[in-house]
């Protein structure tokens, strides 16, 4: 199939695209710096806006990239979500989450809202499935073991059976339904369905200490 | 929606969170969270906690066509043309305004109608705070160094006891605590800084708040224990290179609600926030830029009544 020609050339279009790597700076530097950037932005601080823009659109847009699939897709929800940070960064509350956590959160689900609505717009959209990556599908498994080792994430998701903890990580990373899920893991929807709603269950008990 | 369970209500939570909740229960569910904080929270603690999941995330640039696209979106056209008028402001700045309308009206008040401004149109200087306490932002001070008026708000129930008051400490780099005088139980009030107390806020500590008997320490110095605290903001305009006087602009209509952002010079005075530390930015964002928007106008209403020297 073409597609996958196409798909592989876009794939090495976005490792050629990566820029040099700035120094990273350290993990608490780095956030002060995001909170303070928000801070003005909810001032109206142009430049603000623009750093944080730079320091943090490469690792938005992979993950606006990871979920959509596709790269039109994934700009036009880099783009909204930018404008979301400018227009409501003065509701962003340090308290409450870190800042990569708020921008992720409102990346990924600019990225939901746009590949739910590829089914309503799926018979006007003729270019619907040459930029579809079907390579860049994640390994569940991977994104399990990019886990912070020692988080309680990870041992909340390592105590979940495989189908559970795959499908729960499927659907997160990728922003999969229930019926994607299935197709992708090769199982019965009803199965997924009971595995997520399950998993989702043994999650809540282990991540928020409830007992059941 | 009926209502449901805590635990039913933190699986829904954790649902959408996932996102495996469909477009029409995804919407419905946006539209709950608006008006239920606790269905908020408990969706907050779950985005929170499968963060995680993005971890090793490979960085991948977006094309300079998305930055573009932003920028055309939150900075008006005109400002980014820069295309000057007569009067020797463009189009954009004078939009860019509109956004600063209680910074102009607050200097067209003090000058009589009009407004001296750096060409760039700059807003004037302010001093901020937010004073906390243990359960969060309680004062919030919005002062003019200009008219040395200041703004106090009180953002949350301090506890004060019945027979005794809350007093304000200005503290310098150097020395003890110089009086501010009283504060309020509730709601706001104006006042006007001493011109000693003013010099200090490019240098001072901070602020704080101690309990006092009844008419503030007999002392001179704080007696009582001191549960609120925070940094002094200082926004400062950058030095102006050329001065122009242009007219008045009349108050634009709900302009705080405008979603064009002020233009650049704005954010370039925004940015020349000089000696903040993090943690004050922090504190300061801990209070929606409504309050300090909304206070900044009690400040300009205030403007033509006297007030106690503080």
């Amino acid at each position: 199939m073409g597609v996958c020609c196409v798909v592989s050339a876009v794939t090495s279009a976005y490792l050629l695209n990566k820029a040099p790597q700035k120094t990273p700076l350290m993990e608490e530097d780095s956030k002060t710096q995001h909170i303070d950037w928000l801070a003005r932005c909810a001032l109206r601080d142009q430049s603000a806006f623009q750093s944080l823009y730079e320091d943090t659109s490469s690792h938005l847009f992979a993950l606006a990239l990871r979920i959509t699939r596709r790269r039109d897709w994934a700009e036009d929800v880099l783009q909204e979500a930018f404008v979301q940070i400018w227009n409501r960064a003065d509701s962003y509350r340090p308290d409450i989450a870190q800042p990569m956590t708020w921008m992720g959160t409102i990346v990924r689900y600019r990225a939901l809202d746009r590949l739910r609505r590829k089914k309503t717009d799926k018979a006007t959209d003729e270019f619907d499935d040459w930029q579809v990556e079907d390579t860049a599908m994640i390994d569940p498994a991977q994104s399990v073991a990019n886990l912070q080792t020692g988080s309680e994430l990870e041992r909340c998701m390592q105590e979940l059976a495989d189908g559970p903890r795959n499908s729960i990580a499927l659907a997160f990373s990728q922003g999969l339904t229930h019926q994607e899920v299935a197709e992708q893991l090769g199982e019965a929807l009803g199965t997924v369905k009971s595995w997520i709603r399950r998993g989702l269950e043994r999650l809540r008990l282990c991540l928020h200490h409830e007992t059941a | 929606m009926k209502p449901l369970d805590s635990k039913l209500r933190d699986l829904l939570a954790g649902r959408y969170a996932l996102g495996v909740m469909q477009a029409g229960a995804r919407l419905r569910f946006e539209a709950w969270l608006r008006y239920d904080p606790n269905l908020r929270q408990l969706t907050q603690r779950w985005e929170r906690q499968l963060d995680g999941l993005n971890a090793g995330l490979e960085p991948v640039v977006p094309p300079v066509s998305v930055w573009q696209a932003i920028q055309r979106r939150v900075v008006p056209a005109t400002k980014r043309n820069e295309s000057v008028t007569a009067s020797g402001f463009s189009v954009g700045q004078l939009r860019g305004w509109r956004s600063l309308a209680l910074f102009a009206s607050l200097t067209a008040v003090m000058l009589g109608g009009w407004i001296v401004a750096p060409r760039d149109a700059v807003p004037p200087p302010m001093n901020l705070a937010v004073l906390t306490g243990a359960s969060g932002a309680t004062y919030l001070m919005c002062n003019d160094p200009i008219s040395r008026k200041a703004a106090f708000e009180v953002l949350a129930d301090a506890a004060i006891p019945d027979d005794k008051d809350a007093e304000l400490w200005l503290l310098p780099a150097n020395g003890a605590p110089q009086s501010m005088g009283l504060l309020p139980r509730k709601g706001r009030m104006v006042k006007t800084v001493s011109v000693e107390i003013l010099a200090q806020f490019g240098t001072a500590k901070g602020l704080a708040v101690s309990i006092e008997p009844k008419g503030g320490s007999p002392t001179g110095s704080p007696t009582g224990p001191i549960p609120f605290q925070g940094k002094l903001i200082n926004l400062w305009t950058k030095p102006a290179s050329t001065t122009t006087t242009v007219a008045y602009q009349p108050p634009m209509k709900s302009p705080m609600k405008s979603m064009s952002p002020p233009s650049r010079s704005t954010a370039e005075v925004l940015s020349a926030v000089s000696g903040v530390e993090n943690k004050a930015i922090d504190t300061l964002s801990g209070v929606s830029v409504e309050s300090i928007l909304r206070l900044q106008q009690v400040l300009r209403d205030s403007q033509t009544n006297a007030g106690g020297e503080v």
